[in-house]
């Protein structure tokens, strides 16, 4: 421990051990836990306690019946467990039967504080923290406090409650660990005493008629086989499985969403996962939870890595059911392909689906959120049923807007219930974007983008109904085949994108930004994709799209902006603008969008928009975009310069990064290099050397980096670091500091260096020039700098020795009132 | 049994992380998602873990309300939506909504320019979650589904702030945020109707306190200014962005004006300029006297408060500057800070609570010499003042808006534990109200009155509108008729006497689909000594269509209030008998049955409520009980406390039934049909009418969602 901070402690203690002074905020005393916490782990317990020995006294202070705050009753019942958690610290501790004092029935425990949840968790996550070693076993029995450790899984604290269960887990676990190797069998006199009344106290809790204490045990076992693995956790399991399975007895069954999470985590452990008993269990609780329980065992079994095959099938069927009923319900003639066999709608899923609307909605998003999951993994089940599973997601999205016509009645009701519902259109949309990875049948397909079409086109879609709409149909745009010996779109997609373009104009003139910058965004992810596709292009020159868009770069909202310039930055650099000298519009006189982006650069009020255009132009300046290359030294300078004077903090970033991309094409080196890594760039050929360094004094880009390296903002300072590094390895050779020094630029740069480093503004009286340059770059700690940034800024306000400082400062200063927040 | 669950997963017994779990009738709402600035781990935000824990997020919760801009509000909320992963409707005022990202913006700077923090939310991410965002209007009656809507009431605070209320079907549930109930200078005061929740759930972060005059604390505040300017120091006045700081601009705007100063005020560039768009934006949102004279004036368009800039710091001379952030952790404040500590003709006026580990907190708490990067020391020979300007009600607020709102209870939030003590007592003395304070993690259930569907036969609601006409909406109606139900009704768990109780307290109707849509609504909740029991609106015309299940409500009153119920007393005209509710289920005593409108908010939004006169039907409840359906009219916030009103019978006459067998041919079924001794026809029954159970009933018990009506009502 710092000399300092054991300075400070006896009066910290002093003080916390005085009920008369109030402790100002619990935060210190988590922040003070956590310390101990840094220092117990670094070196012995014991001897933190001998060299400190007002911690002991502290520990005894709390033991006295006096009117301590339950945070301070708290903290100190998880500092005993800190330093217990050595055993010979926990042997020191009991010598003066000091631990027996804070967790028996002499302690907290018995006394008023008791009724605060702060106090409780205190004491579970003491006994948490102490139970690590055989000494704490026989401490638990011995003070009695298992029995308390049961009550508090009842607690009425969701925390307390909660841990209480985890730590069972835990002392069940730490009992075991010697007995790991000899596979203790199921019989109880195998089991040691401590172990013995847990696992008792869970068979009494799993009989019970109680659901909640059903549901206690049954947490308990699963954090038990989700996190111990040992041989004798298949014991545990031979032992109480028939009591689990006798919950799926009962109707209702108890506790459904724990008996779930437990059987699959005891299906995950691989001790217990040959057992055959297991599966069983799993495929009878298939067959008897609700289908809205059954759904996440469905799930959860077709995770596992292995399992029964028709097991697999099985769960398949149960996960499928819900859209089963679905697909049933729209058919209006045979001949689409089902799901696979045994996963019918069955007529318990239909009256769940028509009991109410609440269950109807919740079961059908619960099943596609599912699904969706499923999609991706390899261990999905195979074949999977992408055609079927197509038509359940748009006959769901055609049900929820109201466009499909069933003929059955279970059709016509849910048609009812879901209708303007948009709970379960985000959900569908989420599942058919994922089902784009997968092919489907022509006519399938097509559905699936005349239903998208309907949802963009929909006057009652919702702005987030219409961002999912835009993001699944480009996904399914992305996937669409593409014709052989041709890089352009299928016809299909073509036609969608002809149908759709007069959509995304519409939504561009949305009144909600929201639907406006979704489309903007879907524009640029577009762009991107097909802009150098000729039918694409055609189509959308064809449209007003590109025009909108730039009208965009004027919206009334800064994320709208931002998104506008992104769009017409790609458009811009693909030849899309609405007036560009293409083909398609031979001879159309343009403004400059360059123009135009600069003076959202220097003019726009939030930061959205200029970020944005940093972005566009260093992406302009490194794709060599038509209007950077005309002149790019002064594109660079002029952006530069704007950049400079931005008040954000991420302009200014991105200006280092257009800076970084310049250098980098100006010294021949690739512009992916990352200044960061290990490896030095190649010497530069000293002609070419000198050249660039003339080219980036033109454009300013030193004063930029050199002002920057002592920016206010660290990431903006760090950046430039990096980039000055970079040059300056690279440009080792050049020049000599002593042939440069006395030279007056040299004086002139270094000059405007101090003033750039206090703070203040100001340029250099004259041009910097390559050599004065590069004598001011060696001049500079650069190394020492990045690792003066590489701490965070409040690196020394958060250090112990300060929160130790703070906390004794506020003693005495507490003010009525003092957690007015705002 | 419905129930109301709250569970706090911040601000039970603690300031900061807001976060408010609710559970009405299986919805489920998180209240605010905010932040604790104290610290820079994961225990800065709620611990969501214990919902993800019930499945999906987004299938678990209905909806997530923001209460206003702070982040110790709304600072998890990119967080919670993009990186754990949460995809539903998020509600907040038009305000909030626009500051919100701006703050989240500049917290998203501090965490990873200043700190360096990895994993942190992005700028697309915050913009992803502003996307979700369903901005909501005041006084607005916001539709989440069909069964859960809310309601914006003005908060003042800060701009944009407000209280919510949330309902759904017969329960409702009134979070303040944080509020303030005095108004100041560019805010009104909070103002919320007498809706009469199940549940208040109230800041109290003043909960002992009796603000001292505001008046003083301005004066206090402009003197010291003054006097250090006059003799030539430079005042640095620490803020967040938005909120406080434009109160206190206002305030020296108004005294330099008035004292004809001379010496510069700055604010942080670029914030100026931000606040007065916003300001002018949501002019609305502002106090009376700033809309008024907005015209001539604009209050944010300040003459005397400049844009600073870093270099305006070293000027030789006096000078008063506004900077952010308002804990001198980072940036520009802190930078001023550092260069004008060592004067002690200069001063720093911290209007706001600092966290530990901040410069802010250090000087508050008398540290003198401060230790800066490199070990370099700072010494702090500035003077340091603290005055609070946070916008909180105090205790006297916080009671006031009780009495305001008139809940049946009320739970205690955002403050300390020691404080909400006495404040419960205080609330528990006075208003005769079970009040709760639960900590973090600790659930409060609070028993409610079921709401169940009724089905309301077409031929009675036809001969209805032939006799009686469509009613005027200002005066009572009433349907009369018999209720029958179902002898074993499993899906609502054992029936026994208590649950038949139970039942008629909350009874829902719901009218066929074959109605004109809107024809049946009916008013809020009835709540308080006198309340009609029952209460079925004709209105005059159907406003606009019903949308799904739940659209065509009502609810009937426990029959045993009347002529049985304990005498009215206390404030507000409560009942002593209501002590102790929320412990059991169904209590008897509960004196008030709330009604559901649907489609929802039609009568609410014209102030039609249940008739305080109209009584339920007495009569022993193995043979059956009576429900009286009335059609009252009445101003929205406005439920008189006298036992009866024009237009509707004298209520103990109309109290006198008579249990008679009805005329229903199906086995099974529970006989609780009734007659008033004074009315003629036509008889109401109330029968099971589930489509499963197959009997001639079955074609219009059906409402919009395929919810089946459990009861009926038919002549």
């Amino acid at each position: 421990m710092d000399p300092e901070c054991s300075k400070l402690l006896p009066a910290l203690c002093a003080v916390l051990a005085d009920p008369r002074q109030p402790v100002a905020d619990d935060t210190c005393l988590e922040k003070l836990l956590d310390w101990f916490k840094t220092v117990t782990e670094a070196g012995s317990s014991v001897l933190l306690l001998q060299e400190n020995p007002c911690l002991v006294e502290l520990l005894f202070q709390v033991l006295k019946p006096q009117d301590l705050s339950s945070g301070v009753l708290s903290f100190s019942l998880r500092l005993a467990g800190i330093l217990a958690a050595q055993e010979n610290c926990f042997q020191y501790l009991q010598q003066g039967e000091l631990l027996r004092g804070l967790f028996g029935e002499s302690g907290p425990l018995g006394r008023a504080a008791w009724t605060a949840p702060t106090v409780r968790s205190g004491w579970i996550q003491g006994l948490r923290s102490l139970a690590q070693h055989p000494s704490a076993l026989h401490f638990l029995v011995g003070c009695g406090a298992l029995g308390t450790i049961f009550s508090l899984q009842g607690d009425p604290s969701l925390f307390v409650a909660s841990a209480a269960g985890q730590l069972l887990a835990h002392v069940l676990a730490l009992c075991m660990r010697g007995q790991a190797e000899e596979h203790p069998g199921p019989q109880a006199s195998d089991w040691p005493t401590c172990a013995q009344q847990i696992v008792d106290h869970v068979e009494e809790s799993l009989r019970s008629a109680d659901s909640p204490q059903v549901t206690q045990a049954l947490n308990v076992l699963s954090t038990t086989f989700g996190h111990c693995h040992s041989p004798w956790t298949q014991a545990l399991w031979v032992r109480l499985s028939p009591l689990v399975a006798c919950l799926l007895e009962k109707d209702p069954v108890p506790a459904a969403h724990s008996l779930v999470d437990l059987l699959l985590s005891a299906a995950r452990s691989p001790v217990l996962s040959a057992d055959c008993g297991l599966w069983e269990t799993l495929a009878q609780t298939l067959s008897h939870l609700s289908c809205t329980q059954a759904g996440p065992l469905a799930l959860g079994v077709l995770k596992l890595q292995a399992c029964p095959q028709t097991l697999r099938a099985q769960a398949f069927g149960v996960l499928l059911q819900p859209l089963a009923c679905v697909l049933e319900a729209a058919a209006q003639a045979p001949g689409l392909p089902g799901l696979p066999a045994g996963t019918t709608g069955d007529s318990v899923v239909v009256d769940t689906l028509l009991s109410s609307k609440s269950a109807c909605v919740g079961l059908l998003c619960q099943t596609l959120a599912h699904v969706e999951l499923l999609q991706p993994m390899p261990q999905r089940p195979s074949p999977w049923p992408q055609a079927p599973l197509l038509g359940a997601a748009v006959a769901v999205l055609r049900f929820c807007n109201g466009s499909a016509a069933p003929t059955s009645d279970v059709g016509g009701r849910l048609c009812v219930i879901l209708v303007g519902c948009v709970r379960v259109q985000r959900a569908a949309l989420d599942f058919l974007g994922t089902l784009a990875q997968g092919l489907g049948p022509q006519e399938l397909v097509t559905q699936v983008l005349a239903v998208l079409l309907e949802y963009l086109k929909s006057p009652d879609s919702s702005p987030t109904v219409l961002k999912k709409a835009f993001q699944a149909a480009l996904r399914w745009l992305r996937s669409s085949p593409k014709p052989s010996g041709c890089c352009d779109m299928d016809p299909h997609s073509q036609q969608f994108l002809r149908e759709l373009l007069p959509v995304l104009q519409k939504r561009l003139c949305s009144p909600c930004w929201e639907v406006r910058d979704s489309g903007l965004e879907f524009l640029t992810q577009l762009t991107r994709r097909w802009g150098g596709q000729a039918g694409f292009r055609h189509t959308l020159l064809a449209s007003e799209v590109p025009e909108l868009a730039e009208q965009l770069l004027r919206d009334p909202e800064s994320y709208v902006r931002a998104s506008a310039v992104n769009a017409m930055g790609q458009l811009s650099s693909q030849g899309l603008r609405a007036t560009s000298a293409s083909p398609e519009y031979p001879g159309g006189q343009q403004k400059s969008l360059l123009l135009d982006l600069l003076h959202i650069l220097s003019a726009d009020s939030e930061g959205f928009p200029r970020r944005a255009v940093m972005q566009v132009f260093t992406e302009w300046l490194r794709d060599g975009h038509a209007e950077v290359a005309e002149d790019p030294e002064q594109f660079v300078a002029r952006v530069l310069q704007v950049a400079s004077q931005d008040l954000d903090w991420e302009v200014r970033a991105q200006g280092l990064e257009l800076a970084l991309v310049f250098l980098a094409q100006t010294l021949g080196q690739p512009a992916s290099y990352c200044p960061c890594t290990m490896a030095p760039p190649e010497v530069a050929p000293p002609g070419r050397l000198a050249q660039a360094l003339q080219a980036l004094c033109r454009v300013r880009l030193f004063e930029f980096a050199f002002r920057a390296l002592f920016d206010c903002d660290r990431p903006v300072a760090q950046k430039s670091c990096d980039l000055l590094l970079f040059l300056r390895a690279r440009a080792a050779p050049c020049g000599n500091p002593q042939d440069a020094g006395s030279s007056p630029n040299v004086a002139s740069a270094e000059a405007a260096l101090q003033r750039w480093r206090a703070g203040q503004q100001g340029q250099p009286q004259e041009d910097l020039e390559p050599e004065a340059v590069m004598a001011v770059l060696r001049s500079v700690d650069l190394e020492g700098l990045r690792g003066a940034l590489a701490e965070s800024s409040d690196h020394v306000e958060k250090s112990p020795r300060s929160l130790l400082q703070d906390m004794l400062a506020t003693v005495g200063t507490l003010v009525e009132n003092e957690a007015d927040c705002y | 049994m419905p129930e109301i669950r709250v569970t706090p997963l911040g601000a039970g017994q603690d300031v900061g992380r807001s976060c408010i779990l609710v559970s009405i009738a299986g919805k489920n709402v998180m209240l605010d998602c905010g932040m604790h600035m104290g610290f820079n781990d994961d225990r800065r935000f709620p611990d969501f873990s214990y919902i993800t824990r019930n499945g999906r997020l987004t299938d678990f919760l209905d909806c997530v309300i923001i209460s206003h801009f702070h982040l110790d509000h709304c600072g998890a909320l990119p967080y919670f939506s993009e990186m754990v992963g949460y995809d539903g409707p998020i509600y907040m005022t038009h305000p909030t909504q626009a500051i919100c990202p701006i703050l989240l913006e500049d917290y998203r700077k501090v965490a990873v320019d200043k700190k360096g923090e990895a994993n942190f939310f992005t700028s697309q991410m915050i913009k992803d979650c502003m996307k979700k965002v369903v901005a909501v209007h005041l006084h607005q009656t916001v539709q989440v589904d069909d069964e859960l809507e809310i309601k914006a009431y003005y908060a003042g605070h800060v701009l944009g702030a407000a209280m919510f209320q949330i309902r759904v079907g017969a329960e409702s549930v009134v979070y303040t945020g944080d509020y303030n109930m005095t108004p100041d200078r560019h805010l009104g005061a909070a103002w919320i109707d007498k809706c009469r929740p199940n549940l208040l759930i109230t800041e109290s972060t003043y909960a002992t306190t009796i603000r001292d005059s505001k008046r003083c604390r301005e004066r206090d505040f402009l003197k010291k200014v003054h006097e250090t300017v006059e003799r030539g120091g430079k005042v640095l006045i620490p803020v967040f962005a938005l909120g406080r700081a434009q109160e206190l601009c206002i305030l020296l705007e108004t005294f330099w004006e008035r004292m004809n100063l001379k010496a510069p005020i700055y604010f942080s560039t670029g914030l100026t300029e931000k606040a007065n768009h916003y300001y002018k934006l949501f002019i609305t949102w502002t106090n009376q006297k700033i809309r008024k004279t907005f015209v001539q004036r604009n209050m944010f368009e300040f003459k005397h408060i400049k844009a600073f800039d870093r270099a305006f710091a070293d000027n030789p001379g006096p000078m008063v500057v506004f900077a952010t952030p308002g804990m001198l952790h980072a940036g520009q404040s802190l930078q001023i800070f550092r260069k004008w500590a060592g004067n002690e003709k200069n001063m720093v006026i911290m209007p706001g609570y600092c966290v530990q580990g901040t410069v802010g907190h250090k000087i508050l708490s008398g540290q003198r010499k401060l230790e800066m990067e490199g070990r370099q020391l700072l010494e702090v020979k500035m003077q340091v003042e603290y005055m609070s300007f946070s916008a909180h009600a105090d205790a006297k607020g916080i009671m006031q808006l009780v009495r305001q709102a008139e809940p049946e209870s009320v739970l205690l939030v955002h403050g300390e534990a020691k404080k909400m003590e006495f404040l419960k007592q205080k609330i528990e003395q006075e208003f005769r109200v079970t009040c709760y304070m639960p900590a973090n993690g600790e659930t409060v259930t609070l028993p409610t009155s079921p709401c169940i569907p009724v089905g309301i036969s077409l031929g009675l609601l036809k001969r209805e509108m032939v006799q009686g006409l469509l009613p005027d909406a200002k005066k009572p109606r009433l349907l009369h008729g018999t209720l029958i139900m179902k002898d074993s009704v499993s899906a609502w768990g054992v029936i026994s006497e208590e649950w038949v109780r139970g039942l008629l307290r909350s009874l829902t109707c719901s009218c066929p689909t074959e109605l004109p849509a809107g024809i049946l609504r009916a008013g809020p909740q009835g709540a308080g000594p006198g309340r009609a029991p029952a209460a079925l609106h004709l209105p005059r015309a159907p406003a606009r269509h019903a949308q799904g299940a739940g659209d065509c409500h009502a609810c009937l009153q426990p029959p045993e209030e009347v002529g049985t119920g304990p005498a009215l007393s206390g404030p507000g005209g409560r009942g002593v008998s209501r002590q102790g509710r929320g412990s059991h289920h169904a209590s008897p005593q509960r004196p008030e049955g709330p009604l559901r409108a649907a489609p929802s908010g039609w009568l609410r939004d014209r102030g039609v409520h249940p008739h305080p006169g109209c009584g339920p039907l007495r009569g022993p409840w193995h043979q059956g009980a009576a429900g009286l359906l009335d059609l009252p009219g009445r101003r929205a916030g406005e439920l008189p406390h006298r036992p009866a009103q024009e237009g509707c019978a004298p209520g103990p006459q109309r109290r006198q039934l008579t249990a008679r067998r009805p005329p229903c041919p199906l086995p099974k079924w529970r006989d609780l049909s009734f007659r008033s001794r004074t009315m003629s026809v036509p008889w109401v029954s109330l029968v099971d009418v589930e489509p499963t159970a197959g009997h001639s009933l079955h074609p219009w018990g059906q409402d919009h969602s395929g919810t089946s009506p459990r009861v009926a009502i038919f002549s």
